[in-house]
């Protein structure tokens, strides 16, 4: 099912890509934009299993909305979901085979400086991450919140470049495993995203991004996630 | 401009090649002495089982289905729940008395030769069917085993501890009773062994017994496995 999805999106990109005419020029304060790709994932949770490492891949999928104000400071909800299967090579019998995530993201982005084709934006951004093992007999729930910014490059009027960079620098966690409040002293975390845009008209684009996001957890039971993410997605401006 | 685009679009295709290349070094190499004692690990003690009759291990093993409540906790990693059960049952009548379950107050021996450390007798037994959060283990005893090695028995019958702090035993030795005491719902004898020196300080230990019979047939040295029926002789 998840590859039809995929493959459906890809034909609707390039049929848009090839087809759509581009004469109105006005700007839409809304995007709501879906993407979906490829993820590769690593993750160590001491408490879960005695492994240094479990590796996870599989689709991920992307939806994302962004409110812009009149006075281009940008408001952005964003869920991500995952489905995959935990597999370690050194102990296979602590393999798991249902391990799920969610990630909603709110931000508040307040445009700072517009000139020359670029753009910076700064401001705020709360994210929940909940994550199953085992359809939902182990769960792990961390709510952070983190300072955020994010540059855009316009190089013309068709292609775009943004970069949002997010450093959290607080998380509340309560899990099967561990139920705390950290700060920066034992709590460190990068969400990095990179996203090459492409207007097909004044009511798509088609996006291609790029998505780093890390965790890490300074306790006995050390809990680390890293996340490569190449997603593939349209954007439709109303 | 031209030279511009290029450069910004070869920063960030070197970016995200050096981000994807350095795994090993954000993953880090915690855990590796975790999987060491899961592969490796081979009990110094000699243990025999802390009881007599014929037990049935509820909860133990080595995976999160074997073992699903221990397993995610490094210092009870490869602990073991264990009860009577006769006929498939583990107690008679409606279970709501502690009474009325197999082994509610049945002999426990030392496991091994070693020292008393630790010990609690007075905390309630449970009504079966609720749970005393304020003190987990309940009563329980901590023997070291004095070679980076100590075993802990816990949820046991309040006031059946024979022994004191300071105590020498020997393996065989009746040391208490089994109850329902702690984070307990139903009367079992809660087993682990733990490492007490250096990096395995604190942490659980897989536990290899020797010389008994497990559903019938003679184990050399073995691990508690749910579902198993144990006995010493």
């Amino acid at each position: 099912m998840r590859k039809y999805i995929f493959v459906f999106l890809c034909i609707f990109i390039l049929s848009y890509t090839t087809g759509f005419a581009q004469t109105e020029t006005n700007t839409k304060k809304n995007n709501l934009e879906f993407s979906t790709g490829y993820n590769s994932g690593f993750l160590k949770n001491l408490a879960l299993a005695p492994l240094s490492r479990y590796e996870y891949s599989g689709l991920n999928y992307q939806l994302k909305y962004t409110r812009t104000s009149e006075k281009d400071n940008l408001f952005e909800i964003q869920l991500d979901y995952l489905n995959s299967e935990l597999k370690s090579d050194l102990i296979p019998a602590l393999d798991i085979a249902d391990y799920s995530k969610f990630a909603l993201n709110f931000s508040y982005l307040k445009q700072v400086y517009n000139k020359n084709k670029i753009a910076i934006h700064a401001g705020l951004q709360l994210q929940t991450n909940v994550s199953s093992f085992f359809e939902w007999e182990l769960y792990d729930f961390q709510q952070k919140l983190g300072i955020t910014g994010r540059f855009t490059f316009k190089i013309d009027e068709e292609h775009s470049l943004s970069s949002k960079l997010t450093l959290p620098f607080v998380m509340w966690r309560t899990s099967t495993f561990d139920e705390n409040f950290y700060s920066l002293k034992k709590y460190q975390s990068v969400l990095w995203s990179t996203e090459y845009k492409y207007k097909l008209s004044n009511h798509f684009d088609i996006k291609l991004n790029y998505n780093f996001n890390y965790d890490r957890l300074q306790i006995s039971n050390t809990y680390r996630e890293l996340q490569h993410q190449i997603n593939l997605g349209i954007n439709f401006k109303f | 401009m031209k030279y511009i685009k290029l450069l910004i679009y070869t920063l960030l295709i070197v970016f995200i090649l050096t981000l994807t290349s350095c795994a090993d070094t954000l993953i880090g190499d915690e855990g590796k002495l975790d999987e060491d004692i899961y592969l490796n690990y081979e009990t110094i003690t000699d243990l025999e089982l802390p009881f007599e009759e014929e037990w049935h291990i509820e909860v133990g093993g080595r995976t999160h289905r074997e073992n699903f409540h221990h397993f995610i906790s490094r210092g009870e990693r490869y602990a073991s729940d264990i009860v009577i059960e006769i006929d498939g049952r583990i107690r008679t009548g409606d279970g709501s008395e502690n009474e009325n379950h197999y082994c509610f107050g049945k002999r426990l021996n030392a496991p091994g030769n070693g020292k008393i450390i630790e010990i609690k007798n007075n905390v309630d037994d449970n009504q079966p069917g609720t749970i005393n959060r304020d003190q987990p283990g309940g009563n329980y005893i901590v023997i070291d085993h004095l070679n980076g090695e100590s075993s802990i028995m816990a949820h046991l019958k309040k006031g059946s501890i024979i022994v004191s702090v300071g105590d020498t035993v020997i393996k065989g030795q009746e040391i208490g009773k089994a109850g329902n005491s702690g984070a307990s719902t139903a009367p079992h004898l809660h087993y682990e062994l733990r490492g007490t020196l250096g990096s395995l300080n604190g942490l659980g230990i897989p536990a290899q017994f020797l010389n008994y019979y497990r559903d019938n047939l003679f184990v050399e040295q073995g691990e508690l496995v749910n579902s198993q029926k144990v006995r010493k002789n």
